[in-house]
Parts: C-alpha cells; sequence; structure tokens
C-alpha cells in the first residue's frame, strides 16, 4: 500500500464509494469473527492472570510470566519442541507433496468410473474420528492379536515386534498415520483449484507437441503454486501445535514412547489434567500461538519478497 | 498497514475488556447484596425460631448431577415430586440437570467458570482445590453450622476432608470412603481350578493361586488390566495426588513425606509384577488395553484384576456383569483425605442464594423420601417396592418397575454414589439389606491415615507438578502392569523424577503437612 | 503415442488403486469389526473374516433406533443449513478479499488470517455465547459457535478467485455495467463451481463431524448429534483411567458400551457421507465445461 503513488483525497473517496458493496458483502461475516473470535480473546490475558472467576478475569491478580514457566523449566522443554517442529515439518512438506501427486493423477486418469470411486475412497480416513482410527491401529500393532504380528511377521518366520514399547518405529508409524487420514482431504482442495485450470493452456500445449510431464511442470505446478503457497502458510500458523488424538490416542499413551511421541500439547495435557490451571493451559495456548504468529508473518513477509500476488495479506 | 491491522485489533480487545470488566463488576454486586441479604434472612429465621425454614419467596436452585447419558425424559416428573417436597418446607424449588461421566468434567469446568446454570453440584474428576483457588466455588463453614447440621449428623469426621486451608469448600458424597485393596474374579473359574481364597493373605500367596488358574486355563489371563492401570494403590497415603503419588507417606501411620517411587515398597511391588508378566500371569498389552477387565471376564479370557474393594461390592457387580464374581481382601480399609474429597457437594459462587442451596442439600443428605426421588425416581412408574422396610435402614428393598429394565426405565438409576446420601435410602435387589449399614461401618472403622483431614494445596510448585506428572506417567503405569524390569528402570525413573523437582514437591508438602499437624494438636 | 498414453493410464490407475485399497482396508475392518461377535472380537483380535458373525451391535443400535434416528436427523439438518449459511457468509466474505481494488483489502485479509492464530480459550467464548447470545441447549448451539465462518475456508476461497477468475472477465462485465453483487452471482459463482462444491463438502463434513458444540454447549441428551454419541460412548474409557472410586468402577463397567457398539457408531457415522458424496463430484466435472467456455 505505501508502495502505490498517493491518490489524492478525493480519488480515494471515489474508491471508497465504488467499494461499499464490497464492504456490505465482507460485513456479516466481519461481525461474527468479532463475535466468536475477537471478544473472546480477551481470554488470552488470562495467561498472565491467576484466575479467580469469583472476581472475573479482569479483577484476578496478574503474576506476569510464571504461568508460562513450565513450559522451559522442564528438561523435556527441547524433546516436545523438537518432536513438535519435526513432525510438523515432515508432515507439511511430505503431505504437500503427496497430495498434489494424488491430485494430478486423479486427474489425469480418464476412466469417470475409476476417477469417481478412487477420489470417494481416498476421503475415507478423514471421516474417521481419531480414537477409532487408534483403535485401528491397535488392532494392527497389538502384540497379542495384532494383525501385523499375527498374519505378516509370524508366517514369515519373523521375530514378533512389541510395537507399543519400542520408539524406533513410531516417528514412521506416526506419519503413515497422519498422511493415510488427512491426504484426501488435502488432495480434494488442489483438486478443486486443477480442474478450474482453462483447458485451453492445455490444447495448446499439446499443439506446441508438449509431453504429459512438461503439462504438469509448466502448467498445473504453476497453476497450483497460489494454493501451495497458501496452504503452506496456514500450516506454518499452527507448526507449534499438534494433532492430540494423533499423539496421545493413536500410541495409546505408551510411556516408552514418550521420547518420540511428546509434543507441547501432549506434555501440557498430561500435566494439567490433574491440576486443571486455566491460568498455565491458556500460557501454552499463547505461546504456541505467537511463535506461530512470528513465524507466518516472516513466511509471508518472504512470500511478499517473491511474488506480492501470492502473500496472505 | 500492520498499524492498521493492530489498532483495529485493539480496539475489539478493549471494547471486550469493557464488557468483561462490567460483567465481573456486576458478578461482584450482586454477590454481595446477595450476601448481605442472606445474612439479614438468617437473622430473621434465628429469631422466629428454628422450625420455619422456609425462604420468603419461592427460590429455584438449579442442582446438576452425574449420569450414565441415556435418556431420562421423565426429569421433569421427578423434579416436580421433589419440588412438592422442598417447597412446602423450604419454599425452594429444583432444577434438575443431568450430565452424563464422559462430559462431566468438561462441562462443570464450564459451568463453574460461567458461574451461571448450576447452584448445587457435586465437583468430581476436577479437583476440589483447583476450583477453591480458582473462586469457582463458595466456603461453606458460616452455611453449615447455620443450616447443615443433618449434614454434619450424617458424615461426621469426613466433612473435615472438604476443607481447603482450614476453610470448608465441598461436603462428601455418602459412599465408601475408605479403601481396602483386594482382587476380583470370576467364580466358576475359581471353583473349577480349586482357587482357594481362604489362603490369600499376601501378594505371593495370591502368586500361587493364580499359577493354578493359568495351569488349567492356559488361554486365560488370570490377572486383567483397565485402561493401563493395574494397581492404583498398595496402602500408602498419596497426598491428594491421586494416580501421580508425589510426595506420599509410604507408611500411613508416619507422618514423614517420602518419595513413594524410591520405597522398598513400590520396588518389591513393582519386580512382583514383574514376574508375574514373565510367568504370563497379567495380560501380555496390559499397559495399552483399550479394553476393561470386565470386558475381557466377559468374553472368557481373563479371570480377575485388582480393585479397591467396599462392603457388597461383589454383589454388586455380579448383578451388573451377569455373572457371579467373588472377591478377596489382601490389604485392609485404609482412609486418606483424597478418597473422600475426590467427589464432594458444593455451592458454586454464582449461586444467587447460598443458604436456600445448603438447606436443600441439607434436606436431600437428611430426607429419604426426597433422596429416594433424586436416585430412584418415582415409585410405581420407574420402581417398584419389593419388601417394605426390608432394608436394615428401615428403607424398603426395591427393583425396575414392571417391564422395565436399565435401557427402557425413563429415569435411568445410575451412580447413586454420586448422589449426596444414599445411605438413608432404598436398597436395589440384589445387594445386602444391610449394605448401607454395611458401609457405614466400614467408613467408620477403617485405619485412618495419619493426614486424614489434610488436603494439600500444590500451588507454589506447579511447574515441578507438570514436570513431575509426565515423568510419572511414562513409568508407573508400565512398571506396575510389569511391562517394565524395574531393576533397570527404577533407578532411572527416580533420577528424572529428582531432575523434574520432586524434592521441591516433597518438601512442600513437608512443611504444609507439619502446619497442620501442629493446628490438629492443639 | 497411444501405447505411451495407455501405458501413462495403467501406471496412474495401479499408484491410485494401491492407495484406494490403502484407504479402504481399516475402514473395512471397521465395518467387519463392527459384524463380529463381541467375545470372538475380544478373543481373536480384528480381522477382516471374523470367524464368528455377529449383529449385536446393529441389534443395539435398532434397540435405540428411536433414539439414534433422531440423532441423525439433528445431524443432517444441521448439516444442511449450517453448510448453506456457512458457505454464503465465506463467499461473501472472501470475494472482496480477492478483488484488486478492494480499499483495506489486506487488512480485511489479516482480520480474517489472525482468527486462526489466536483464540481466547474455551471459557470466555462460552460466557459470551452462553451469558450474551443464550444458545445454550438450543439447536444453535450446533450450529453458530467456531464452525459458522471459518478463516481457513475464506482464505481458501479467496485463493481461487484470485488464481482462477480472470480479471479481465471481471473487468468486461463492468463495463456492461453490471454491480458487484451481479458480478458475483452470475460471473464469478457459475465459474467457480469446483471449488463451491469442494468448500461445500468440507464445510458439510466439519459439521457433520462435529461433537465439540455438543460437548460444550448441551446438557439435553435430547439435542445430541449422532457425533455427540459417538463421542460420549469412546470418552466412557478415558472416564475410567481418570480414576474413579470402586462404586464409580462398577457403574460405568455395567453402562460401557462394548468395542462392536462403537464401531458400528463410527460406520453409521461415516456412511451417509460415503452416499451423498458422489452427487458434489459432479460438480468437479461442471466446472472444467463452464470455465472453458467463458475463459
Amino acid at each position: 500500500m505505501k508502495k502505490s503513488p498517493s491518490p489524492s483525497r478525493a480519488h480515494l473517496m471515489s474508491r471508497i464509494r465504488h467499494n461499499i458493496p464490497l464492504y456490505l458483502m465482507f460485513l456479516p461475516g466481519a461481525i461474527y469473527l468479532l463475535i466468536n473470535n475477537y471478544i473472546p480473546m480477551s481470554g488470552l490475558i488470562i495467561a498472565f492472570k491467576q484466575v479467580n472467576w469469583n472476581k472475573g478475569i479482569i479483577a484476578s491478580p496478574w503474576v506476569g510470566f510464571s504461568n508460562f514457566e513450565y513450559l522451559f523449566t522442564t528438561s523435556d522443554a527441547w524433546v516436545i519442541t523438537r518432536n513438535t517442529l519435526g513432525y510438523n515439518i515432515v508432515f507439511i512438506a511430505l503431505g504437500t507433496i503427496i497430495a498434489i501427486t494424488v491430485a494430478i493423477l486423479l486427474n489425469e486418469i480418464r476412466s469417470m468410473a475409476l476417477k469417481k470411486t478412487y477420489q470417494t475412497v481416498i476421503l475415507l480416513p478423514y471421516l474417521i474420528s481419531m480414537v477409532v482410527v487408534s483403535y485401528l491401529v491397535y488392532a494392527l500393532l497389538s502384540s497379542e492379536n495384532g494383525f501385523v504380528n499375527l498374519s505378516i511377521l509370524e508366517p514369515l518366520g519373523l521375530n514378533t515386534v512389541s510395537w507399543y514399547t519400542e520408539p524406533k518405529y513410531w516417528p514412521f508409524i506416526l506419519t503413515v498415520t497422519y498422511i493415510w487420514k488427512s491426504f484426501g482431504y488435502n488432495c480434494i482442495l488442489y483438486y478443486a483449484t486443477l480442474v478450474g485450470i482453462d483447458r485451453g493452456y492445455y490444447e495448446a500445449a499439446v499443439i506446441d507437441g508438449a509431453n504429459r510431464w512438461q503439462q504438469v511442470w509448466n502448467i498445473t505446478l504453476p497453476e497450483l503454486i497460489p494454493t501451495i503457497i497458501t496452504l503452506t502458510l496456514m500450516s506454518i500458523g499452527k507448526i507449534f501445535y499438534s494433532d492430540f488424538g494423533l499423539f496421545y490416542q493413536v500410541p495409546m499413551d505408551s510411556g516408552p514412547l514418550y521420547d518420540v511421541t511428546n509434543t507441547i500439547d501432549t506434555y501440557v495435557y498430561r500435566g494439567l489434567i490433574r491440576l486443571n490451571n486455566v491460568g498455565m493451559s491458556s500460557a501454552a495456548g499463547f505461546y504456541q500461538s505467537i511463535l506461530g504468529f512470528i513465524l507466518v508473518l516472516l513466511a509471508n513477509f518472504a512470500v511478499r519478497k517473491i511474488s506480492a500476488e501470492n502473500a496472505l495479506f | 498497514m500492520k498499524k492498521r491491522a493492530l489498532a483495529l485489533i485493539l480496539t475489539a480487545l478493549t471494547a471486550a475488556t469493557v464488557f468483561a470488566s462490567c460483567n465481573s463488576d456486576s458478578g461482584n454486586s450482586s454477590n454481595a447484596s446477595d450476601s448481605s441479604t442472606g445474612s439479614e434472612t438468617g437473622t430473621t429465621e434465628t429469631s422466629t425460631g428454628e422450625a420455619d425454614l422456609r425462604e420468603d419467596e419461592l427460590v429455584t436452585l438449579d442442582v446438576v448431577c452425574m449420569s450414565s447419558g441415556k435418556n431420562e425424559p421423565d426429569i421433569t416428573d421427578v423434579e416436580n415430586a421433589m419440588n412438592e417436597i422442598l417447597e412446602e418446607k423450604l419454599n425452594c424449588n429444583v432444577n434438575l440437570t443431568f450430565i452424563s461421566y464422559a462430559n462431566y468434567a468438561d462441562q462443570i469446568s464450564l459451568l463453574l467458570s460461567s458461574g451461571e446454570d448450576a447452584d448445587l453440584l457435586p465437583v468430581y474428576l476436577i479437583p476440589l482445590s483447583t476450583c477453591a483457588n480458582a473462586g469457582q466455588i463458595a466456603p461453606l463453614d458460616d452455611l453449615i453450622d447455620q443450616y447443615g447440621q443433618g449434614i454434619k449428623d450424617q458424615l461426621g469426621d469426613y466433612v473435615d476432608c472438604g476443607r481447603i486451608d482450614g476453610v470448608l469448600y465441598g461436603v462428601t458424597t455418602a459412599r465408601d470412603l475408605a479403601n481396602s485393596q483386594g482382587f476380583a474374579y470370576k467364580t466358576d473359574v475359581a471353583e473349577a481350578v480349586g482357587f482357594d481364597a481362604e489362603n490369600i493373605k499376601t501378594l505371593d500367596d495370591l502368586e500361587t493361586e493364580l499359577k493354578k488358574v493359568k495351569e488349567a486355563n492356559p488361554d486365560m489371563w488370570p490377572v486383567a488390566v483397565s485402561a493401563g492401570e493395574n494397581i492404583r494403590n498398595w496402602g500408602w497415603d498419596p497426598l491428594g495426588d491421586d494416580t501421580v503419588n508425589l510426595g506420599v507417606l509410604v507408611d500411613p501411620t508416619d507422618p514423614t513425606v517420602g518419595n513413594l517411587y524410591e520405597s522398598d515398597l513400590y520396588s518389591n511391588l513393582a519386580t512382583e509384577m514383574y514376574q508375574w508378566m514373565q510367568e504370563g500371569l497379567i495380560q501380555a498389552d496390559a499397559v495399552n488395553t483399550t479394553e476393561t477387565a470386565t470386558t475381557l471376564m466377559t468374553a472368557g479370557t481373563a479371570f480377575g484384576y485388582f480393585t479397591n474393594l467396599k462392603p457388597g461390592y461383589a454383589e454388586e457387580n455380579s448383578s451388573s456383569l451377569g455373572y457371579q464374581i467373588d472377591v478377596v481382601e489382601i490389604l485392609p480399609a485404609l482412609a486418606c483425605t483424597n478418597n473422600v474429597s475426590r467427589a464432594t457437594w458444593t455451592i458454586s459462587s454464582g449461586c444467587e442464594n447460598p443458604e436456600a442451596a445448603m438447606k436443600v442439600l441439607n434436606e436431600l443428605y437428611t430426607n429419604p423420601e426426597l433422596s429416594n426421588l433424586y436416585m430412584y425416581g418415582i415409585e410405581g412408574v420407574h420402581y417398584k417396592v419389593l419388601e417394605e422396610g426390608g432394608a436394615s435402614n428401615g428403607q424398603d428393598i426395591i427393583t425396575w418397575a414392571d417391564g422395565l429394565d436399565a435401557s427402557t426405565s425413563n429415569y435411568a438409576k445410575s451412580g447413586t454414589w454420586i448422589m449426596p446420601n444414599q445411605f438413608i435410602g432404598d436398597v436395589w435387589e440384589g445387594s445386602a439389606a444391610d449394605v448401607w449399614d454395611q458401609q457405614r461401618t466400614f467408613n467408620d472403622t477403617a485405619e485412618k491415615s495419619v493426614a486424614f483431614g489434610f488436603t494439600y494445596d500444590s500451588l507454589s510448585v506447579t511447574n515441578e507438578v507438570t514436570a513431575c506428572t509426565n515423568v510419572v506417567s511414562k513409568y508407573h503405569k508400565a512398571l506396575l502392569c510389569g511391562a517394565l524390569d524395574p531393576a533397570t528402570t527404577l533407578d532411572q525413573f527416580n533420577e528424572e523424577l529428582y531432575a523434574a523437582g520432586l524434592q521441591n514437591i516433597i518438601d512442600e508438602k513437608q512443611s504444609q503437612l507439619d502446619a497442620w499437624l501442629e493446628t490438629q494438636g492443639e | 503415442m497411444v501405447e505411451k498414453k495407455s501405458c501413462f493410464q495403467l501406471v496412474a490407475n495401479i499408484i491410485m488403486a494401491i492407495l484406494a485399497l490403502c484407504c479402504l482396508f481399516p475402514f473395512l475392518l471397521l465395518i467387519m469389526s463392527s459384524l463380529t461377535d463381541e467375545n470372538t472380537l475380544i478373543r481373536e483380535g480384528y480381522s477382516i473374516i471374523p470367524k464368528q458373525f455377529g449383529l449385536d451391535s446393529y441389534a443395539y443400535l435398532w434397540k435405540n433406533a428411536d433414539q439414534i434416528g433422531r440423532a441423525y436427523g439433528i445431524t443432517i439438518l444441521i448439516t444442511v443449513v449450517g453448510t448453506v449459511s456457512s458457505m454464503l457468509l465465506t463467499i461473501l466474505m472472501a470475494y472482496p478479499l480477492s478483488r484488486r481494488e478492494f480499499f483495506g483489502r489486506n487488512v480485511c485479509a489479516f482480520y480474517v488470517f489472525f482468527t486462526m492464530l489466536f483464540n481466547g480459550g474455551l471459557v470466555p467464548t462460552y460466557i459470551m455465547y452462553t451469558r450474551y447470545l443464550h444458545i445454550k441447549n438450543t439447536l444453535w448451539a450446533l450450529l453458530i459457535p467456531s464452525l459458522l465462518v471459518s478463516a481457513f475456508y475464506v482464505i481458501m476461497m479467496r485463493t481461487y478467485f484470485n488464481t482462477n477468475i480472470p480479471e479481465a472477465v471481471i473487468e468486461a462485465a463492468r463495463i456492461d455495467g453490471a454491480g458487484e453483487w451481479r458480478i458475483l452471482f452470475t460471473i464469478v459463482l457459475p465459474m467457480s463451481l469446483p471449488m463451491i462444491a469442494t468448500m461445500a463438502l468440507l464445510i458439510g463434513l466439519g459439521y457433520w463431524n462435529d461433537w465439540k458444540n455438543g460437548l460444550y454447549y448441551l446438557t439435553d441428551s435430547r439435542l445430541y448429534s449422532i457425533q455427540n454419541m459417538l463421542n460420549q460412548m469412546l470418552k466412557d474409557i478415558q472416564f475410567l483411567k481418570s480414576g474413579a472410586d470402586a462404586s464409580a468402577a462398577a457403574d460405568i463397567a455395567q453402562d460401557m458400551p462394548s468395542v462392536g457398539i462403537k464401531m458400528a457408531i463410527a460406520v453409521v457415522g461415516a456412511l451417509p457421507v460415503m452416499i451423498v458424496y458422489p452427487f458434489f463430484q459432479k460438480y468437479f466435472v461442471k466446472g472444467i465445461t463452464i470455465g472453458a467456455v467463458k475463459g
């Protein structure tokens, strides 16, 4: 905005007047966000208070940053931060690549019947709640009746594995579970953009003698870039959060696995479940949000430098 | 651009802050006026004599409780019947709400924080001390002295377990308030293999008997585990830290706070369990199981489970499971504060008429007719009397009304132990006629921990508690399920605990306990 | 050329088929376990071909047909009404953000995006909705909180408008004298059918799968949606973990639904989506043709 030549006042006014219908369109949603998000956001100060609900949030005593201390004084601070960030980076990178690949493959498939079937089936995992997923993973991995031990490893004459006590397998298991559950959903977002691409581009490319690969590389991917950037930026904002169900329920809260399954969210949950301390839990949320916020601002700034078009704001 | 955005947000926040503060103001002022009017009515009442407890105007109280979460369409009928009694005696009405146990912790936290829709409720699953510290529940000392004599008479010493820093915040429900530890098992299997409960005095004895079960039924786990927890307590007083045991009285007769996980008691227990696991006595997937022990027993793949016991445990569970189980007690009953304060009735600080709430609560603790309505519904509609006056407390023996069962009744009896006082009410068919008196005796005769009545406040060591809780959940359950070898893990466990600040918790607990013991001596 | 094409088709089909199987297998396991005899399930574990079939779980659901029927009705009602109103608000919000000449575009985009990052926590939201808007124990509770407008969908929608609707088309319409409302509804929306279908699907799924609103704002179980029922059953086991007394444990053991029932409800909760989904799919195709014509 600053860089555009400063418009004269009259010009600005007329621009705003022209925009009135747009403001009206924006308004209902904006009011909803005000009520649903912004006003309750005053609750963020709980992170700096020792809340006494009887006095109200405002009158409760300030305690500075002491609600945050527990996140840093623990020797696990490094492990939980590493796990949270590490998994998220892998999830974002791998998740995006797989979702795009699948979306492109899906788009290329000629048979309408098959296309529809694939599309429906890959969304199935997204429909199952994480708790049920944890049951299914357990059905596969349980040491007693598990499908993997009973029907794969034993018949092959291999030693069975006690999956829930062996940390080394879990980064892989969690990643596969995450991708399995989410790729259908992400794929749909890309696919919608894909089918919206003007057919004319492809026809022109075919006339120029471009093969499939070249079409994907020169037309499809560039058209997908805005969507990729938007989705990635939004994931970066959430990079200090983790899916509680995935990291707590899927590993069945198994102690020996903590080194590779403990994230900020599970740590906070375990630590506070008995204390039930609102101040401390909102401090954790505040910490996760503010770091995500800073990262998003940086990332958005970088995107803006490269292609202002695609920046979030 | 960013600045403007920030300005926008700030405006929104200020707006929000303003409304938040005026609402808390109004909350305060209404509370203040309540208590002043309260004391006025209090004085008028004492002058007009004890007999008339009626409110001047009809007061309606929101009474929240926990249930199985099934539909209860007849709740209004029960409410009306209760109101008939309450209106005549106290000029009060109740508005009943039931919340399923799955949702209970979430919903009462919200109800208590918002200060609305709940006047009387049992605090359960969230610690009483947290609610008290957060100003969510009202202090009860004055109220109970004035209107709650009946509650005191019913509960005796156990009332004092609801005190936080000397102030009474909750009164316990009448239930098994002490715990004895033992083993519950399927009777038919036991008889078939000659499992001799008479012989069992220690864990080693139990092991010998369990081996018989294993030998005769190789496909059956002698010990099954519910939700990863094999043994919750083996005779120590956890001093409020029920499942995590951060600083306990290893010997409940000695007021020295110690680290449970370093004690011989614990290392012996863990070693024994590890050995059992090696011998195939404990379910292999114990730590991660998603089932309950009783589900496995029903399916025929398990024999029994460790549990805390109470009188009537076997009868009650046999009737709900549909097959016979027996129990053997290994450790005698011990009464600790946290068993008692785990489920206590409280008055929320948002309650506009705490006097009326205390009167109603007192009535619920002392009036059998009211209590029966609340617990079982309406006679003839939801239940029928089998034997009038058949129970040892003078009440009836009852069962489902004709054609009804747990799933078809429109006012499902569930969890009478979370209701204020089941001891004064009817006895359900299948339980012993004197089950309530048995439980009373059990509570009265249980050995009391030297710290009985002491509640510890963890506020000054919260950082250490969160860190230690994470360490404990990493090792503790797995150790007591026999999944980890204590010889190689116990030292590491303790090392991590001390690194997480366990010593600070122990010191803090000790100093609070010493201070409390001094006040007791006076 | 022809050979190459069919070879590509073959590879693409094989990869997709494998992925589809990976998604289908656990779901089949879920269905089969809901059809397995309860005791067999516990003794033998889950299996694709159960040793002993049993319809107990579905018999149990049938016994509670009125409760489940009502929960279904509520879920469908909320999903339909919620999706329609949410789509309307989302599109109205996204469109201005996609317009380059919209003054204050970045501030507004930031206003939307910021809600994704920070939230004030459950209690302030709860107080807002119950004390000031009084939606507790009403159907509004399932409809409004947190689901009605999601910044994520607004931004996705905006990105789509930005990428797939050429500025020239809008400019041309404006020269023809069309107002913003007309441009949005007669030109932009028909060109965006694939994304609209996608959004409607995802927002609809959001409503369909939601159990949190029910958990926080409903104490009257008669208003429960199907997911609330499932969630309540799944949480009973956590309740046991969180530490119950001997008395409590007995109660819960009695009321605890079996695994088979949980699985059956999960199936019952997911199946309708599978039935409705194909109807959305035709819009993915329609979008192409309209887009091609207009573009």
